[in-house]
Parts: C-alpha cells; sequence; structure tokens
C-alpha cells in the first residue's frame, strides 16, 4: 500500500512539472515579438531587495508585442509582496485597452502566477530574468535587438492596432528642460519633420506630414541656435528660423512659424 | 479456507500495485513522450528567435555568394540578369530577399520554416508571413531598409556654391539619415502599386527619373522621409570645414581641397565623377561613384538630381551629371539649376550658367529624421 502512495504521490509530481514547463513555455512564445518594455518600476526591476508594501499588488513593468500582422498586444508583469508566512505572487496579464497596469490587477494570469518568498527580476540589454525563488525564467526580446528585421507571432485573440497621428499633430515633444514626454512619429501616417517650439537647444521636437516648413502658415524652417548664437529663440524674426520668399518668422505658442 | 482466502487477497493486492505501477509507467512514458515535444516547443521561441536572426543576417549582407556576378540567380520576375549593378544593390532588397526566399520551401533547403506569402505595409516595408512546419504556427518577419543610409554628423554647415553667413545653418540636435544611393525604380514600383498609379515600364536597378517633384515628396513620405534638401547635400558632400564667426570654407569638389581638382583629373575618372567621357563604359547601378567624405554617393555626376531647397525653391537640380563634360560649369559642389530664369538662381550659384533647353529627368533621395 505504501509503495502505491509513493507511485501516486510520484506521479503528481511529475505532472506538475509539465504543466509548469508548459505554461513556461506558453509565455516564451507569447513575448518572443516583444518590442517594448515601458513603465519599468525601480523599486522592484535590477533591485535586489524589495521595500516595496507587503501583501499589495505592484506592477514591476509592461510589455507591448507585434501580433497578428504586426498589431500590438500590451501585457504586465505583476508582483504580489510577500506578507509574514504568505508568499508573494508573479503573474503576467493582458492588457485591456488603454488600461494601465494598475487597472489590470485582477485580471487572470497568462500562462503560470508564481508564488515565491524571494524574488528577483532583472531588465538588462533586451533580456527579462525573473527569478523567483530558485527558479529561473528567462525572455529574450530579439524585436529590440534588431533594427532591421522585426518579429510577429501570428494567430493571437485580442490585437489592437495603434490610430494613425494626422499632419500638423506634435509627435515628438521636448521641454524647455530638454524632456521628451511624447514620442511616436512611427504613427504619423505622412511622416514627420523637426519644429522649434521649446528653448532645449540639443532637441527638437517633431510634427507629422509632409515637410512644408517655411511656407506661410506652417512651421518655420530650423537655421539652429548654434549657427545664429542666438538662445532667446521666440522673438518677431527670430534668426533660429528661416522662411521662404516674403514669409517672415514669428513665434505663436512658442513655437517659430512663417506668417 | 481462511488461509487461502487471505492468500487470494494478498494476490489481489500485489495484482492491483502492478496495475497502477504499469499505469503509471505508461503515462510516465507518455508524459516523456510530451515533454519531449515540449522540449521541441520550447526551442520554439529560440527557434524563432535564431530563424529571425538569420533572416537579417541574409537581408543586410545580401548576395554574399556572388550568385549575381556567376549568372545563377534565377528570379527574372524579380531581378534581371543581364546588367552591371554593384553587389550592395542586394542589401535590404526586398526583391532579392523574396527570391531568397522562395528558395527556403524547397525540400533540399531543410528549413523549418515555410514561405507562405509576401506583402508591403504601409512603409513600404516587405513582409514575408511563413507557416512553421514543426508547431504549424503562423510567423511573419518585417524587413526594413536600413541600409544604405548616412547620419550627417552634426555641425554648423553652409547651403550654396557661395561662401559667406547668408545660407549657414547647424543640425545640432537633429538626427539627420541620408539614403547614400538614388531612390530606384524597384522602390518606386511598391508605393506605386499601393496606389495604383501607373509608371512607364522600367527596370528596377536604375534610379527613378519619372516622377514629378510633388510624387518625390509623396513617395518619401511613404517611406517615413522627406525629400532630400538640397542644404543637407551640400552638408553631406562638401569637404569639412570649421566655422569661424559664421563662415564656412568651401572646397569645389568632393575628393580634394584643391580648387583646380578637375583639371588636374586627366581625360576621365569615372569612379571620382561619372561626366560625360564615361559614356563609353557601361554604368555600374547602384553604384559608389562621386563617393564624399560622409558616404553619400553621386556628389558630382551619374544623374542629375532633384532636391528640396528651403532657401531657394527654384534651385532644386544638381545638374552635374554624365549629361556634361568635365569641362562643365555644372561640375560643382553646390551650384544648382532651376526650370524658371530668374536672377535670384545667379545670385545663389554666384553666376549664371545657362540651362539646357531639353526636358529635365532627375533622380532623387530621402531623408530620414529619427
Amino acid at each position: 500500500m505504501r509503495l502505491l502512495q509513493i507511485v501516486i504521490l510520484s506521479f503528481l509530481f511529475i505532472s506538475c512539472e509539465q504543466r509548469k514547463q508548459r505554461d513556461d513555455i506558453a509565455l516564451k512564445d507569447a513575448f518572443t515579438s516583444v518590442y517594448e518594455v515601458s513603465e519599468i518600476n525601480d523599486r522592484l526591476v535590477n533591485n535586489p531587495e524589495i521595500d516595496l508594501a507587503p501583501g499589495a499588488w505592484h506592477s514591476a513593468l509592461k510589455l507591448k508585442a507585434r501580433v497578428n500582422d504586426f498589431s500590438n498586444k500590451e501585457y504586465c508583469l505583476l508582483v504580489k509582496t510577500p506578507y509574514e508566512l504568505e508568499p508573494g505572487k508573479l503573474k503576467f496579464v493582458q492588457v485591456e485597452g488603454s488600461n494601465n497596469c494598475s487597472d489590470s490587477i485582477f485580471n487572470p494570469a497568462v500562462g503560470k502566477e508564481y508564488d515565491f518568498y524571494n524574488l528577483f527580476i532583472e531588465y538588462r540589454d533586451s533580456v527579462l530574468s525573473i527569478n523567483p525563488d530558485k527558479e529561473k525564467i528567462g525572455f529574450n526580446f530579439f524585436n529590440l535587438k534588431s533594427e532591421a528585421v522585426e518579429i510577429s507571432i501570428d494567430g493571437q485573440l485580442n490585437s489592437k492596432s495603434e490610430a494613425k497621428l494626422k499632419d500638423g499633430q506634435v509627435c515628438r515633444q521636448v521641454l524647455d528642460s530638454c524632456e521628451v514626454t511624447i514620442d511616436e512619429c512611427d504613427r504619423c501616417e505622412n511622416s514627420s519633420y523637426y519644429v522649434k517650439n521649446s528653448a532645449c537647444s540639443s532637441a527638437y521636437s517633431k510634427v507629422c506630414g509632409i515637410d512644408n516648413c517655411g511656407e506661410k502658415n506652417n512651421p518655420a524652417c530650423i537655421r539652429g541656435e548654434v549657427a545664429t548664437g542666438v538662445k532667446d529663440y521666440c522673438i518677431q524674426d527670430s534668426p533660429v528660423g528661416f522662411c521662404i520668399g516674403a514669409a517672415r518668422v514669428g513665434c505663436v505658442d512658442k513655437m517659430l512659424i512663417c506668417e | 479456507m481462511f488461509k487461502r482466502s487471505t492468500s487470494s487477497i494478498t494476490n489481489l493486492k500485489k495484482l492491483s500495485v502492478i496495475i497502477v505501477s504499469l499505469a503509471i509507467l505508461a503515462s510516465v512514458f507518455i508524459g516523456s513522450f510530451k515533454s519531449d515535444n515540449f522540449v521541441k516547443r520550447s526551442d520554439q521561441a529560440e527557434g524563432i528567435g535564431q530563424f529571425a536572426q538569420e533572416m537579417e543576417k541574409r537581408w543586410l549582407e545580401g548576395d554574399v555568394e556572388e550568385l549575381y556576378e556567376k549568372k545563377s540567380l534565377i528570379c527574372p520576375e524579380f531581378i534581371s540578369n543581364d546588367t552591371k549593378v554593384h553587389p550592395s544593390y542586394f542589401q535590404c532588397n526586398p526583391y532579392y530577399m523574396q527570391c531568397f526566399l522562395r528558395s527556403l520551401n524547397k525540400k533540399s533547403s531543410g528549413s523549418r520554416f515555410q514561405l507562405e506569402h509576401t506583402s508591403f505595409d504601409e512603409n513600404g516595408n516587405l513582409i514575408a508571413s511563413f507557416k512553421d512546419k514543426k508547431n504549424k504556427g503562423p510567423l511573419s518577419l518585417k524587413f526594413k531598409d536600413t541600409c544604405s543610409k548616412i547620419r550627417l554628423k552634426p555641425s554648423v554647415y553652409s547651403a550654396s556654391p557661395v561662401e559667406g553667413e547668408k545660407y549657414v545653418w547647424d543640425n545640432i540636435g537633429q538626427s539627420i539619415d541620408i539614403d547614400a544611393h538614388y531612390v530606384n525604380n524597384g522602390e518606386v514600383l511598391i508605393w506605386a502599386n499601393k496606389i495604383n498609379l501607373t509608371l512607364p515600364d522600367s527596370p528596377k536597378h536604375a534610379p527613378s527619373t519619372n516622377l514629378s517633384h510633388e510624387q518625390k515628396k509623396l513617395y518619401c513620405a511613404f517611406k517615413g522621409g522627406q525629400l532630400l534638401q538640397s542644404r543637407q547635400f551640400d552638408a553631406a558632400t562638401f569637404l569639412p570645414a570649421k566655422a569661424r564667426n559664421n563662415f564656412v570654407y568651401k572646397f569645389p569638389y568632393p575628393w580634394s581641397k584643391r580648387k583646380d581638382a578637375i583639371d588636374r583629373l586627366g581625360k576621365k575618372n569615372c569612379s571620382k565623377i561619372f561626366s560625360k567621357e564615361c559614356s563609353s563604359e557601361e554604368y555600374e547601378y547602384h553604384s559608389t561613384y562621386g563617393a564624399s567624405w560622409s558616404g553619400v554617393y553621386h556628389s558630382l555626376g551619374s544623374f542629375i538630381e532633384s532636391f528640396d531647397n528651403k532657401f531657394l525653391p527654384l534651385a532644386k537640380y544638381k545638374m552635374s551629371s554624365k549629361d556634361f563634360a568635365l569641362d562643365s560649369p555644372w561640375h560643382r559642389l553646390g551650384v544648382r539649376g532651376s526650370d524658371e530664369s530668374d536672377k535670384e538662381i545667379h545670385l545663389y550659384n554666384g553666376g549664371g550658367i545657362r540651362m539646357p533647353e531639353k526636358e529635365l529627368r532627375s533622380a532623387f533621395r530621402c531623408v530620414y529624421y529619427r
């Protein structure tokens, strides 16, 4: 009878191992085509000591993957920190619509949900390594490494296409402090070009559309601050910009335009 | 009787243990078989990555076996076999890549991924869809043209052949990537097919010279760029010189700082400038003629080229081309031609140069702001 118990227990152990392996593989498959890693929580990622509120869910990072003919699918890596004797939990969830990771805490796990007491998440050089206790889960994001070729895993559900940006919309916004707050010019319907709309002299904002700079009622072409030696750019007839023909450089809402 | 029944119960127990053990062994065996499948499946992520890496190498390196040179690249619908083209033509070339990908479907290739179909996305990038023969899962690869572009070094530059500060500008804080070669007919055909534009039948490898100025702008926007500006071409071709008090010294030829460099070429030098004197030689398409310091080709000579000139829009043609002999005044960097006769163009060029009376057909290239 004892022998029977041992055999049954061994069987259960083997099945569990196989299930775990299968879940890991499903995740690896799903994440082969990740092209963007964002919203990285420094307190969880590349941080050997987790100093977050215990027993609560936290977002570690967000992944964007290419699926179904280069549409998008977004995932979040969520971590519930251990609390006293209760182990922590770790899961990937799919993000619906334009939700944030923090709105997706109660979404069902994609693949396996892991329990842990110790956790280290490392993200370096386009490789994500997750070590819950003694386990090791690794993801290599090809799309982040390659500039020339991009992978899309097709035949997946719930993908979404990004809406295109119209001509004239600012697709890259650089603040006076040189901080870039928007950077999505690959969503422009018709390319993009540089404009001068901030005091930052080491980077420029961009607007969607065919480059009509210099023409009347369009952004001024950029001559540059180094070439002109002018720092206070936002003035009438600013030499930092130039226009074609009789149009004159003006400054409206911090943007150099031709009027 | 009692003794016998006890022994039969023991036997029954033994039998049941054996049956259960066998069942478990069978399940373990099946499990291990499945597990083997998993090993294959676990290879999938690695396998896709490895395959994509191999395809990327091929896309970037092109015809490394020199099959075209040996006349054994047989894809007549994609590549004609009878012209002189530089090996760099096959790098990031969607026609060559389609020819190569098709060869993966031959049994002898041993490839795990079978090409199902190809298409082009909204920016003209090649998309190849594959079936994984092992796992039946569909997979697509998008090939982006990252070859043959040069990044303009951040600096202070000056446009036009005239020295002075009128056309001084800088690109500090801007990432400007310029096509090293002309846009060719094959590339334009992908765009024309997308917008149902019918173009005259022209060889795919030859520079596109059939588009209007507006169509050139639309094509470059389709590719995610803009029509190259005249000042950017000047910046990429004039030998660099330090700007002092906004004065940039200019050298008229891309291969030397001597003002008489063209007179010292001899009868012809087709690699430095493919001029009229080179007409007896076969023109090599996608060639490295007229290389500049920045890596942009055809600085002078080869084809007439048109630009977007923001300083003076009518000054849009680089006239220096294989249509003119070496002694022509057009063969100087920064000099521009115009469709309209206007005194401003003379001021721009620092002197009047007579335009040819024939209709101009010009090549072009794009610039990309990253």
